[in-house]
C-alpha cells in the first residue's frame, strides 16, 4: 500500500488528548490515531451519503446497470436455472468459438 | 499484485485486473446468482480495480441477452464502454502457442483456453467464474482462479 506523508495542524487540547489515550494504551501512535479516526468518519459518511464513494462514472454505471436488470425482470427475467444458463453459455462459447476460429482450420 | 513487482502491465499498471467470465455477467444481470449480483454492484466503489473484458466474453454476453430482449445488446455495450472501469480487448491476436499451453494446463475446450490463455496475455490477476473446468480443472500460477463469492471476499478484504 502506497503511504503520504502529511503535516497536520490540530488544537492544542485535542493533541493532548490524543497523547493520553496513546500513554494509555489505546493506540500505538498518533498516526495510527488518525488513521482510525479518518476510517471511521469516512465509513459513516459513506453509509450515510453512497453515491460519496463511487468511482467517477459509477453513478452512470449504477444507472445503466440497474436498467438492464428492470428490462430482464419486465421480460420476465432469464426463465432459467443457474445449471441451465451455464450449459446454454456453453453452448454459446462454442458457437462463437466456431464462427470465429475453427471455420478457417 | 503484479504491478508492485515493477513490471510495466499493457492494461492498468497500478490496478488490479480482473477477467469476468460471460456466466458472471449473466447471472449478475439477471441476478440468478446473489454473488455474481454483487460482484457487479460493487465494482463502482471499489478504487484500484479494472476489469478488461475480452471481446468473445463481450458478444457471448449480448448473444445470450438478446434472447431475453434484443434491446439488450446495445444497453449492455453502452454499459461496459460507458465506464472507465472496463477495458475491451480484442483476443483475435491471442499466440496460439499460450492457447495450446492452457489447454495443457487442463482446458480441454479450445473455447475456454482461450479465456484462460487470454486472462495470461493481459497480465491480469483474477480470473473469476463459475464455471467448474476453469475452477476445478485449470492448474496455473500466472493468475488465480476464483468464483464470484471468493473474489467478492478477495476486493472486501485487500481493496474497500
Amino acid at each position: 500500500m502506497a503511504l503520504r506523508k502529511i503535516t497536520l495542524t490540530i488544537p492544542q487540547s485535542l493533541y493532548q488528548e490524543a497523547k493520553r489515550l496513546i500513554r494509555a494504551g489505546y493506540y500505538a501512535s498518533f498516526t495510527e490515531l488518525a488513521r482510525a479516526g479518518i476510517r471511521k468518519e469516512l465509513n459513516e459518511l459513506y453509509t450515510a451519503h453512497p453515491s460519496l464513494a463511487l468511482r467517477a462514472g459509477g453513478l452512470m454505471y449504477l444507472q445503466r446497470l440497474e436498467e438492464i436488470r428492470q428490462i430482464i425482470r419486465e421480460a420476465g427475467g432469464s426463465q432459467k436455472t443457474e445449471e441451465e444458463v451455464l450449459e446454454e453459455l456453453r453452448r454459446i462459447r462454442e458457437e462463437v468459438w466456431r464462427e470465429r476460429y475453427a471455420a478457417g482450420s | 499484485m503484479k504491478s508492485s513487482a515493477g513490471s510495466e502491465r499493457r492494461y492498468g499498471e497500478k490496478d488490479t485486473l480482473l477477467v469476468l467470465d460471460t456466466n458472471e455477467y449473466i447471472l449478475g444481470l439477471t441476478q440468478l446468482k446473489e454473488t455474481s449480483t454483487r460482484l457487479l454492484d460493487i465494482l463502482p466503489f471499489v478504487e484500484g480495480l479494472r476489469v478488461i473484458v475480452p471481446s468473445t466474453v463481450l458478444e457471448e454476453t449480448t448473444r445470450n441477452l438478446s434472447s431475453i430482449h434484443p434491446i439488450l445488446v446495445s444497453k449492455f455495450n453502452d454499459l461496459v464502454y460507458g465506464y472507465e472501469g472496463f477495458r475491451v480487448v480484442s483476443n483475435e491476436d491471442l499466440p496460439q502457442s499460450l492457447v495450446k499451453k492452457y489447454q495443457r494446463l487442463g482446458l480441454s475446450s479450445e473455447a475456454d483456453a482461450r479465456i484462460g490463455a487470454f486472462t495470461e496475455w493481459v497480465e491480469a490477476d483474477f480470473l473469476v467464474s463459475e464455471n467448474r473446468h476453469f475452477l476445478r480443472d485449470l492448474q496455473t500460477t500466472a493468475y488465480q482462479v476464483l468464483d464470484a463469492a471468493e473474489m467478492v471476499r478477495w476486493i472486501e478484504a485487500n481493496l474497500v
